[in-house]
């Protein structure tokens, strides 16, 4: 099934990327042979009870939920990088209208 | 011989031997990187601190309290954390990011004394088969200018082969690590999935990455290897402590009619590489790999699923390139499209489309089964052969630019996909060489073993190359 433009406007739009139309036009095609070439999944017959993922032999792991090291430990490191600051908090646009 | 020359294990028993220092090995390899690197633009950046680190672990030697690895110079791939240095990805997205933590298999070889030369470039967030998807320029192969060194880790890979590090660090999501390793002449290897803590990785594919190393010689690998490998709390997916035996035959499976999608050149080499090995004692046997040929599509499924999932929190607002919006949504959408290259913008959007509701069924659930499937096959083979080989890659080093199409591109690790997809070891050892445009271009073999028996890869590895 051929990638429409419209297609493509959309996966951007959910994707969270400003296209330019030139550029949608040009991942349109890509897409759409990139699909034709993963479409050969289809072929293979798919037998009952195959195992969900190739992984089983790897447990889940859990632990307490409990803070794992002291407040503000690392927050001078991590606050140093934001964009737009306010002391400690993170500047954004307006969120609520 | 220049200081440069020396493998890891040299320069181990050099500075054991009193032969040269720590300080000296350094400046030898911070002066070819400043005349050579320009020409390759394997590292983007050299760190400045290698000098004190040299003097660090000097001491530590005279002390007598050395690791294998203490003093010895690694490359380090850009997409792994050492703590308050930068780490982009080669991304404009993460152009000024600095890591605010070590990487679990950086803790270690800080643990051992290693000294880290710098970083290096790659394929954006490891998206590419050539290092062209860098947003800091391509990496050049050493046996040719005018090639690419393969990818996505074309710049440890490079680092290596033109002496610019001993050892280095990669990452491979399909291929990243064995088949630049296939393209400039190096040992590389994929260590089996979970053996390695992926903690401090920048993630694209996580039921996939894995870090290993690229090495000049079978027993420097391993070293490295056997020095960041081990079961981690920081990452849920690595493995308990296992001990490998030794194989329980000298039987090499080749699935011949997979092998066929090789170039003819590189065919003749492989062929010549076997029976080589076959005078070496081992059995070579002809083995069935019947979903070998839906590796590579089903990965074109898994990964970019992985990717669009992974590369969300890359939104410009807590850290990264940020630019300045109409609103919120406009922020993230401009910081994303700006951030991200090409390739990236491609896989994201490939991979949302693969998600999204009506293609769930058809893809990503049917290409998670395809990946049992593929593991069930290759188990059915190790219940006779210990190994299975193939070439590493369907040719030598091509020319940058020559592969401008996606799927060409993509083709590269058609003989990679199975290991990663059923989480198995392999490595990737010089076969020999492929003549193009005049010049002798380097073509590896790879052989793949069952998980948690990465082992008995080094000791195949070894007879292969005539390594002692």
């Amino acid at each position: 099934m051929a990638v429409t433009t419209d297609d493509v406007k959309k996966l951007a739009e959910l994707s969270r990327l400003a296209l330019s139309e030139g550029e949608i036009e040009k991942l349109r095609t890509e897409i759409d042979s990139i699909v034709s070439y993963i479409d050969a999944v289809q072929k293979i017959p798919l037998p009952e009870g195959v195992a969900p993922s190739p992984h089983l032999d790897i447990t889940n792991v859990m632990r307490d939920d409990v803070v794992a090291h002291e407040g503000q430990a690392h927050s001078d490191a991590l606050t140093a990088q934001f964009p737009d600051r306010d002391g400690d908090y993170l500047r954004v646009k307006k969120i609520l209208g | 011989m220049e200081l440069t020359d020396l493998t890891a294990r040299a320069l181990a028993d050099g500075y054991k031997a009193k032969q040269f220092s720590v300080p000296d090995v350094i400046s030898a390899y911070l002066q070819r990187i400043e005349a050579e690197n320009p020409k390759l633009n394997a590292y983007l950046e050299v760190f400045d601190d290698a000098r004190a680190a040299a003097t660090v672990a000097q001491e530590r030697i005279v002390r007598g309290t050395a690791h294998p690895l203490t003093g010895v110079p690694i490359a380090v791939k850009d997409n792994i954390l050492i703590n308050g240095k930068r780490v982009s990805a080669a991304s404009k997205m993460l152009e000024n990011y600095t890591a605010t933590y070590d990487a679990t298999a950086i803790k270690k070889l800080k643990d051992a004394g290693a000294v880290f030369l710098g970083r290096t470039n790659m394929d954006e967030f490891a998206m590419g088969s050539s290092t062209e998807h860098s947003a800091f320029g391509p990496t050049r192969n050493p046996h040719d200018t005018a090639r690419v060194p393969g990818g996505s880790s074309g710049g440890s890979a490079a680092a290596v082969a033109a002496h610019l590090a001993p050892i280095a660090l990669g990452s491979e999501t399909c291929g990243s690590i064995r088949q630049p390793a296939s393209l400039c002449g190096l040992v590389g290897f994929k260590p089996t999935y979970g053996a390695v803590s992926r903690s401090g990785l920048i993630a694209m594919g996580s039921s996939l990455d894995q870090i290993g190393p690229f090495a000049r010689t079978v027993a420097d690998a391993e070293l490295v290897f056997n020095t960041i490998r081990g079961c981690d709390p920081l990452d849920g997916t690595t493995l308990e402590d296992y001990s490998e035996g030794v194989a329980k035959n000298k039987k090499i499976g080749v699935p011949r009619s997979f092998v066929n999608d090789a170039q003819p050149e590189t065919k003749v080499v492989f062929e010549k590489k076997l029976t080589e090995l076959a005078g070496k004692g081992y059995d070579i046997v002809d083995i069935e790999l019947p979903s070998a040929p839906y590796a590579l599509p089903a990965y074109y499924i898994v990964m970019p699923a992985e990717v669009s999932t992974n590369l969300a929190r890359l939104d410009g607002m807590r850290y990264g390139h940020h630019v300045d919006g109409m609103n919120l949504l406009d922020e993230y959408k401009k910081s994303r499209a700006e951030g991200f290259g090409p390739e990236t913008r491609r896989r994201i959007i490939l991979g949302t489309y693969i998600l999204s509701s009506g293609y769930y069924d058809a893809y990503y659930r049917r290409a998670t089964a395809l990946r049992s499937i593929i593991a069930a096959d290759l188990a059915r083979a190790y219940e006779t052969v210990s190994y299975i080989a193939t070439p590493t890659a369907p040719g030598p080093a091509f020319k940058i630019g020559e592969k401008a199409d996606p799927v060409s591109m993509y083709l590269e690790d058609i003989f990679s996909a199975p290991a990663n997809l059923a989480g198995l070891p392999s490595i990737s050892v010089p076969m020999g060489t492929v003549a193009r445009d005049g010049k002798d271009l380097p073509v590896g073999i790879q052989f793949m073993t069952p998980k948690r028996t990465d082992a008995t890869l080094f000791s195949v590895a070894r007879d292969t190359l005539g390594e002692a």
